[in-house]
């Protein structure tokens, strides 16, 4: 079975295709727009947009730990928040293709070739800068040049985890490898910066379903990252801020005030400078999240957080008033 | 003459792994595999990275050595850690501790199967001819208590394959090698494996619910030196998720716990199980029937086999309470189980030869052990655009390590040998039920066990043995509960000051693809040498300084391939090894004075 | 005559319960003519719309969302949705004011919204599911008269 890709068919016959009715998808689109702030008759509309949409994804991996890709896995499956996952054709991704070696090569170019302009780039892992300093070679390039070769045709790029994002752990002190984000390689793409170690997966999924909605990028900070999702701190919205505020804040781990669910903060929680939605869509499916389950937040979304100063180093303290 | 094969790069693995594998002609015209080279091409240097930390800091570094066996680098280096320092964790740690790995084992090895493993063996356009009704009863056969058996259900699972292929959306199916002749299997017992390939996704989403409990997130949950940072809940109790107060760990999340471990069992009774069993009888039926290739008399690798062990029940340092025992197996042979001093500097040692690094204290070809370990990057492999290594020369990012100039295999594979030699009733059992179930002859020397086909059901037995002992660990966590016990975290060394100016520890564990060891050096309260030899570096190093071969690289020896332009029978035997290689990239200790350290993870 | 309770302050700090109770109780009755201007657009000019119970600024919580319940009352017509998950539609006692509560696979609470509306989009059949419909109804009538033939009947 050697079948040629061709243009994606719609998102909304995949879905069809997968048992999802149109209206599942129109309760994912409400709950999708209430994730993302946007307003809520919104959802129609963009059921229309998505069920249309044909998206067709490429995702390569350079210096990666698979945790970003772990992390979309862990989510999939057939509830709500993966109607995108489960539509979305991963044309090319190491981890789970059949093909191999040069098949899989000519498979990802044939992919592209056939979308060219139109496909979605996601990104894992950092990139050593230098191209010829064999600290990433797959198929004998470097990967400085697959990524550029990647990039060139893509609509837009996801750079998915603090490492894509920013160049993560590769990149802290002394950054052996002289590894780098996508943003520091690709200059005329638009990127998209969803950082964490690793991201929260319904993260990925609301930034993907924007664009293929809006065909634009949803609003970004300074550092890339939408903010629908990085606008808040961990902190504005954490659980134990009453006692941030007012004490007792836990002084070791798991004693009386830790057990009771105080703060953090005396522990080296760095809540109150890392943007991310840790405290509101909390993980895997609002099961818990770093703090709940006893442990400070280690600023995993911010650029150089390995080399803030330590985990159990105190952080900055929150601002009384907020950026909003 | 030869020809050599490349693949690169080798999917359905972690990491970047490229196997080129020299072919030869034989008398009778089929082709055959006579030397091997495995090289990983991706380095990124955490070692390096870790060195002048915080040694209450590296495991949060070394976790993100690998994200898919994601905690067990994280507990590897808290113990190491531990050990240096003289911390004992609280007994709710160690069963917390082994509820996470236990957690991280089963879904690794279901996965591994079903996602990265499985279009080894299924051919996913044959599943395309399946009829549902016969393969309805196919599963019902094998496995009666699976209630997805209908027709109508195997009937939507062929639909949604065949809106795949005719929808343009082949996606991950793209280029598969769909009709090689080394598929085996009939149509639909191809159907009920990709069936189960998307039931496994789904499973695995709830799973790993356990790690966000005790860990706060998965990926990458947390843990610490000196036990485990999830204070259990003295607050009112709350529901799973909805918080007003207290913590993650209370009755409502430890009963989803419970949910969580009979969801694991279950999954691995009614469908890994059974599954395997299919795949094993099917597979050997075809050898006499179509006199093709015995996966179970291939594949083999070295024949040696090495376990730090894990699971404790009274404390790491209780070697007698380890659920997979210390030890070592030489040459297949299981009535003697040697043991592994992890001290002594002529057991275990890491070579270079092959490898893209010097040592500056020692030859090229030298070994070390990893506390006097130093390694220095240094990249003599071709420019990119090359269409070959050059195997008689350094070829890979990994290092070699060898226990006593052997090479080793680690893995579920020697899980399983080690639990069998040293006698343990459970695995003694299963292993005898493993082979009525499947159809092979009763054999103390377990040799078709030893090959591609036996790793796969080694990993499967291993994933129910585990699966049964989760109970246990929860048990022993609820009752100390229950008696008022809440400690989880030992504080009494957390302040440096308690520490002296010199301290050096050994931490270690089994992953989920092998012996996991972390050596640290601590002076003046910082990390100054941090080492991993890590359990794919065993499998898939390079050849050492004497020429002996890596485990991938011995086990493709006499491999017959069909079609040299696609290799399947390669993929199958390096896949059944779970090759993790982004922790197999070694990163040796800095010395400050060169470029480039390889540190690798 | 200016009393405290009639300086309006913007509490940065957690409020003792009652104050907290108080407030909600206010953010309530606010929702609730955000809701009548809604209902008001909805009869004169055919156009209603929808308030995201948990995105509104400023929010309300466990007790703002009870109040506000309370107020609105419950209607006619009680619906579920098993659409990946359950969904709950039901007319308050206010007609054409409908509070639809999402829930995902997994049970959890996604979004509560209040739509004033005739009636929620998500109660009507779709076209691309009708059409869906029609064409398995169109195989199986097709699969049902081939049974009929190889029996031999009419």
């Amino acid at each position: 079975m050697y079948l040629t890709p061709g243009a994606a068919s719609t998102l909304g016959e995949r879905l069809l295709q997968h048992g999802i009715s149109r209206r599942s998808f129109l309760k994912f689109c409400s709950i999708l727009a209430s994730s993302m702030a946007l307003p809520a008759a919104i959802a129609p509309r963009m059921a229309l947009a998505l069920s249309n949409a044909r998206p067709c994804v490429i995702y390569m991996s350079f210096q990666e730990c698979t945790g970003c890709l772990e992390s979309l896995l862990n989510s999939h499956g057939v509830a709500i928040e993966n109607l995108i996952l489960d539509a979305i054709s991963l044309d090319y991704q190491e981890t789970l293709q059949a093909a191999a070696g040069h098949q899989s090569e000519q498979w990802r170019d044939e992919v592209i070739a056939a979308n060219y302009g139109k496909y979605i780039l996601i990104v894992d892992g950092s990139i050593p800068q230098d191209g010829n300093s064999g600290y990433f070679v797959s198929a004998a390039e470097s990967g400085l040049a697959r990524l550029n070769k990647t990039a060139a045709g893509a609509a837009f790029i996801v750079a998915v985890g603090t490492c894509a994002s920013f160049g993560g752990i590769a990149h802290a002190y002394p950054n052996p490898t002289g590894a780098v984000g996508v943003r520091d390689i690709v200059k005329d793409r638009p990127i998209i910066n969803v950082s964490g170690c690793p991201p929260i997966a319904e993260v990925i999924t609301g930034v993907l379903a924007y664009y293929l909605t809006f065909q634009k990028l949803p609003t970004l900070d300074s550092l890339g990252r939408p903010t629908v999702y990085y606008g808040k701190t961990v902190h504005d919205d954490c659980y134990r801020e009453e006692s941030y505020e007012d004490g007792p804040r836990a002084k070791s781990f798991d004693d009386s005030f830790a057990r009771n669910g105080n703060c953090l903060f005396n522990l080296g929680c760095k809540g109150p400078v890392t943007h991310n939605a840790c405290s509101t869509l909390r993980w895997n499916q609002g099961t818990s999240f770093p703090i709940q389950s006893g442990h400070g937040c280690i600023g995993c979304s911010e650029p150089d957080f390995w080399d803030a100063g330590g985990l159990y180093v105190r952080g900055p303290e929150a601002d009384a008033e907020h950026d909003d | 003459m030869t020809q050599t094969i490349v693949i690169d790069p080798v999917t359905r693995i972690e990491g970047h792994l490229r196997i080129e594998a020299e072919t030869v002609v034989n008398a009778d015209g089929s082709v055959g595999v006579q030397r091997a080279s495995s090289s990983s091409t991706m380095v990124r240097g955490i070692e390096i990275i870790m060195k002048g930390r915080d040694p209450r800091d590296a495991w949060a570094f070394a976790q993100r050595i690998c994200g898919v066996c994601t905690v067990v680098h994280g507990v590897t280096s808290a113990r190491a850690v531990e050990n240096a320092l003289g911390i004992a964790i609280p007994p709710n740690a160690e069963m917390i501790r082994n509820l996470m790995m236990g957690a991280q084992y089963i879904h690794d090895h279901v996965m591994h199967f079903y996602h990265l493993h499985s279009f080894d063996w299924v051919d996913a356009a044959s599943a395309l001819s399946a009829q549902p009704l016969l393969t309805s009863q196919l599963q019902t056969s094998i496995s009666p208590e699976n209630p997805n058996n209908s027709p109508e259900y195997f009937q939507s699972v062929r639909d949604r394959l065949y809106n795949f292929a005719n929808a343009g959306q082949l996606g991950i199916f793209g280029k598969g090698y769909w009709g090689h002749p080394a598929y085996r299997l009939p149509a639909e017992a191809n159907l009920i494996l990709i069936a189960h390939y998307f039931e496994a996704l789904a499973w695995a989403r709830k799973i790993v619910k356990l790690h966000a409990v005790f860990g706060g997130k998965d990926p990458h949950p947390n843990v610490i030196v000196g036990g485990m940072p999830c204070a259990i809940s003295s607050g009112k109790a709350g529901g799973v998720g909805e918080i007003r107060s207290g913590t993650a760990v209370n009755a409502a999340s430890l009963a989803l716990v419970a949910e969580v471990i009979a969801d694991m069992k279950s999954f691995t009774e009614r469908i890994y199980l059974p599954d395997m069993v299919l795949l094993a009888r099917l597979y050997n039926d075809s050898v006499t029937l179509q006199k093709a290739t015995d996966w179970t008399g291939i594949g083999e690798g070295v024949g040696n086999y090495l376990c730090y062990g894990d699971f404790p029940m009274n404390g790491i340092n209780d070697l007698s309470g380890l659920m997979i025992p210390r030890g070592i197996i030489l040459n297949r042979d299981l009535s003697q189980v040697y043991p592994l001093d992890v001290e002594n500097p002529e057991d275990i040692q890491e070579f270079v030869a092959h490898s893209w690094y010097d040592y500056s204290s020692v030859s090229k070809t030298s070994g070390l052990h990893p506390y006097a370990g130093e390694t220095k990057l240094n990249y003599t492999g071709p420019a990119p655009g090359y269409a070959k290594l050059p195997t008689d020369q350094s070829y890979s990012w990994i290092k070699s390590p060898r226990w006593r100039g052997k090479a080793m295999e680690v893995g579920p594979l020697a899980h399983i040998l080690m639990m069998y030699a040293s006698g343990q009733p459970n695995a003694r059992l299963l292993v005898k039920v493993a082979y009525e179930v499947i159809g092979w002859a009763p054999d103390p020397t377990l040799a078709k066990l030893q090959s591609t086909m036996g790793r796969n059901v080694a990993r499967a037995m291993e994933t129910y043995l585990i699966a049964l002992e989760m109970n246990t660990w929860l048990a022993r966590l609820n009752a100390n509960i229950a008696a008022g016990d809440l400690s989880v975290f030992n504080n009494a060394k957390w302040n440096p000051a308690t520490w002296p100016s010199h301290a050096r520890g050994f931490g270690y564990s089994e992953a989920p693809r092998g012996a996991l060891g972390h050596w640290v050096v601590i002076d003046a309260g910082k990390i100054s040498n941090y080492q991993c030899v890590v359990a794919s570096q065993w499998n898939a190093g390079p050849r050492d300084a004497a020429g002996v071969e890596g485990p991938y690289e011995a086990a493709l020896r006499g491999h017959l391939i069909a079609d040299g332009d696609r290799p399947l029978e390669i993929l199958r035997t390096i896949h059944s090894f779970d090759p993790c290689i982004g922790c197999a990239v070694h990163v040796a200790r800095p010395d400050g004075r060169s470029s480039g350290w390889v540190n690798d993870a | 005559m200016t009393t405290l309770a009639g300086i309006p302050v913007r509490v940065v700090h957690r409020l003792a319960a009652r104050d907290r109770r108080t407030g909600q109780a206010q953010r309530a009755s606010e929702v609730l003519a955000q809701i009548g201007g809604l209902l008001d657009g909805l009869l004169e000019c055919g156009e209603g719309g929808v308030i995201d119970l948990r995105a509104i600024e400023p929010g309300l919580d466990h007790d703002g969302l009870a109040c506000l319940e309370v107020a609105l009352g419950i209607g006619e017509v009680h619906a579920t949705v098993s659409a990946t998950g359950e969904t709950v539609v039901r007319e308050t006692g206010f007609p054409a004011v409908w509070h639809i509560t999402h829930r995902d696979s997994s049970g959890s609470l996604r979004t509560i919204l209040i739509d004033v509306s005739w009636c929620p989009e998500i109660l009507h059949s779709q076209r691309a599911d009708a059409e869906a419909g029609q064409r398995r109804l169109r195989a199986k009538l097709v699969s049902e008269q081939a049974a009929r033939c190889s029996d031999g009947l009419p």
